[in-house]
């Protein structure tokens, strides 16, 4: 084939265009340590990469929501241990008004203790963290009970809010104050009527009603602690998700160093044997030869 | 042998002939830079012999013609080639700025946005009538807004600068289309006279090549010599030795169009930078904005809806959380994007609550939040993230594509230019070897002259004696 003086330069110019463009693309890889910079770069992986980070947002919200949870489930539940113990001293104190159901000063005495645990119990009913009424369903912004002489009264509602807390997994985050207190407030109003009446028959039938709702205390506090569990679980499906997502992103997104340093000296190489023959083109003319 | 002084008219002929081909030497030499110069060869032929008593004498060499190396199917071919680059050059500069625009893995952010936006409803979630947690979700909803401004804003100014170029391409063709017309004239009337019109082809080539870059275009040589030039469609540029100016109007859009002879030529405009350009604008672009404003439609639509199922702080059903949005044009969101707005100013406005519950039931910002997973988008088939993820898919796939064509192309039209050359181009080793030849043939023939100078020197002196 024949040629002309201009083929070898323009295959030259595009020849140096075309490493100068490799080189490039190298040395930004090595530079940013993505793979994908644009989305041109590998359209399908950009695509993904968006859904990735929009994912991995999810996994932080997820873990946010579970520790917001966690907080309020925590206080719930030294909120009902507490509760627990009262209520078991409460007995105690209306067990022995039933033993000495005949001295009154006794029973007044025990009476007034029963009254201030019993104001114990409702202060921990109106428990308020972060600004809210926490046992108040979902009218959190106002006390949940409200006392008036003995008979204490509940205000709120029976709204559980539920939260997300892993794709699947959600967590009750309250309890409403009807469900863990409802019962020990007028079993305590039936205990103090009759201690101060001095009836024992009335007594130990009021003491009885402290089974029922002991034990259904007790179930209260065990779906409490089935939610905190789940708090454990979506930590540790949170934390494998999220490294599986973080993995996968890594791998469409990030650079493989070694081979992207391996091909910019390449290209370095190539661009400088490029000039050289570049520069050999240029001297090798006729006209030098002809005197 | 014939005459001495016939042999001096010979050797004067070569003279003459060998420096005519030493001018075109030199003239190809002098243009090996010049870009679309066609190479030149003199054609040199012998002399009719003469007949003499008994036997024939050559009578020397003289110049016939000085003639291009020209494939006129290579230059066509080119031509198409350089509209399709130019096509292609144009597209992908104009896409690869619509692609950093929502390039994520700079960190465009209407992903980051988009979830910050329906999480932080997910974070009221946890404590409803948290004011500081309300503050927040107005927070991000007016991020999310302001970024769908933005990046629509960010592609219109893409596109308000295409505007721009597509004026001034337009004025370049006609100026164009006038000079090869004006070239037309002169072609013609130096062929008619028999001159050397290869010089006027080769500008006149360059025209058309340089045309070909701005618009897709279709030329034929009359017999005259004149060029008719046209778009693959019809659209006149040149004919003879007048020329067809584009007009450029606003269309109802307020995009350009562009119209010849009265008649909205833009949609038949194929190739060419302006082929490329309204191509992007057309296509490309308007598929990006509709899709952002369906995109942003749907969020605020779907927001609202949600939003208007629950209550308030004070147990008041939920008003409009975005502003809505009323098409402006029927059947489309044009629009939809650049207007987003958070049409809540009070956080106590935000209805966090199931109706009939208390400020502290979460119900409906959970429902809220769990919008961003409903696939809402896509005919049902997509989430709103997921619909964002197949934008940036499409500009990514549109860009490489045209990228990779233009590759292409690059490669094809760098064979056909050295197709061209190998023809047509001039190479300096070439040329010195036809200067020497010329060269040496003067010299041989001057030396013949001084020959024949001696002999009848001679002569005269043997007469002289």
């Amino acid at each position: 084939m024949r040629i002309a003086d201009a083929t070898s330069y323009r295959n030259l110019v595009e020849r140096l265009h075309m490493l100068n463009e490799r080189l490039e693309q190298a040395s930004r890889e090595v530079s940013t340590g993505k793979r994908l910079t644009r989305p041109q770069d590998a359209p399908a992986e950009s695509a993904e990469v968006v859904r990735l980070a929009a994912e991995l947002d999810g996994i932080d919200q997820y873990r946010a929501n579970a520790d917001d949870s966690g907080f309020f489930l925590h206080v719930a539940e030294s909120t009902l241990n507490s509760l627990h113990e009262i209520l078991t001293t409460i007995f105690t104190r209306g067990s022995a008004a039933a033993n000495s159901f005949q001295d009154a000063s006794v029973r007044r005495t025990l009476a007034g203790e029963i009254r201030s645990l019993r104001d114990e119990i409702f202060s921990l009913a109106n428990t308020q963290v972060r600004g809210r009424y926490l046992f108040a369903g979902s009218r959190v912004t106002s006390p949940a009970f409200a006392i008036d002489g003995d008979a204490v009264t509940y205000l709120g509602d029976e709204i559980v809010n539920a939260v997300q807390i892993a794709g699947g997994l959600e967590v009750a985050q309250n309890i409403p104050g009807s469900t863990a207190f409802g019962a020990a407030f007028s079993d305590i109003e039936q205990l103090l009527a009759a201690v101060e009446s001095g009836d024992p028959a009335a007594i130990r039938s009021a003491l009885g009603r402290f089974d029922a709702t002991l034990s259904s205390l007790g179930r209260v506090r065990t779906s409490l602690g089935v939610e905190l569990a789940k708090l454990e679980d979506s930590a540790i499906m949170l934390q494998a998700q999220e490294t599986q997502i973080a993995a996968r992103r890594a791998h469409v997104e990030d650079a493989d160093l070694a081979a992207a340093i391996t091909r910019l000296n390449q290209t370095q190489t190539a661009l400088q044997a490029a000039l050289g023959a570049g520069s050999l083109v240029r001297r090798l003319n006729l006209f030098d030869y002809l005197g | 042998m014939s005459s001495l002084f016939a042999s001096l008219s010979v050797a004067r002929e070569a003279l003459r002939a060998q420096q005519a081909a030493l001018s075109v030497t030199q003239n190809n030499i002098a243009n090996v830079n010049t870009p679309g110069y066609t190479r030149q060869r003199a054609t040199l032929v012998a002399g009719a012999p003469v007949a003499l008593a008994e036997y024939q004498s050559g009578m020397g060499v003289r110049l016939e013609s000085i003639d291009a190396y020209r494939d006129r199917l290579l230059d066509c071919r080119l031509n198409q080639e350089l509209q399709r680059k130019a096509e292609y050059e144009y597209a992908a500069a104009a896409l690869e700025q619509v692609e950093s625009i929502l390039n994520e893995h700079a960190g465009s952010g209407l992903q980051a946005a988009l979830s910050a936006f329906f999480n932080s409803f997910a974070s009221l979630a946890n404590a409803p009538e948290d004011a500081s947690l309300r503050q927040q979700v107005l927070a991000s909803a007016g991020r999310l807004a302001a970024t769908f401004r933005s990046v629509y804003e960010q592609i219109q100014s893409v596109r308000a600068m295409q505007e721009r170029t597509i004026a001034d391409t337009v004025e370049e063709i006609n100026t164009l289309a006038a000079a090869i017309a004006r070239l037309n004239g002169e072609v013609v009337a130096a062929q008619a006279l028999g001159g050397n019109v290869s010089t006027l082809r080769d500008q006149r080539q360059q025209l058309v090549d340089r045309l070909a870059q701005l618009t897709d275009v279709t030329y034929f040589e009359t017999e005259s010599g004149a060029l008719t030039v046209m778009t693959r469609q019809g659209a006149l540029l040149a004919v003879g030795t007048q020329s067809y100016a584009w007009q450029t109007t606003s269309g109802p859009d307020g995009l350009t169009r562009i119209t010849a002879e009265g008649a909205d030529i833009t949609a038949r405009i194929e190739s060419g930078k302006l082929g490329g350009l309204l191509q992007v604008r057309d296509r490309h672009i308007a598929d990006y904005l509709a899709r952002l404003d369906d995109l942003a439609a749907a969020i605020i639509a779907g927001v609202n809806a949600q939003h208007a199922a629950g209550v308030d702080m004070d147990g008041l059903a939920g008003g409009a959380f975005f502003t809505p949005f009323t098409p402006i044009v029927p059947g489309s969101n044009l629009g939809a994007a650049r207007s987003m707005s958070v049409a809540i100013t009070d956080t106590d406005r935000i209805a966090a609550a199931a109706a009939g519950a208390g400020p502290g039931s979460n119900a409906n910002a959970v429902r809220l939040s769990a919008l961003q997973n409903e696939l809402r988008m896509g005919g049902g088939t997509l989430s709103f993230v997921q619909y964002y993820a197949d934008l940036v898919f499409r500009v990514g796939l549109d860009t490489r594509t045209v990228g990779d064509n233009l590759g292409i192309q690059e490669q094809l039209l760098a064979q056909l230019q050295n197709q061209r050359d190998a023809l047509s181009g001039v190479s300096l080793d070439e040329e010195a070897v036809d200067l020497l030849r010329y060269q040496k043939a003067y010299e041989a023939n001057a030396r013949f002259i001084r020959l024949v100078d001696d002999l009848t020197e001679e002569l005269l002196q043997l007469l002289g004696g």
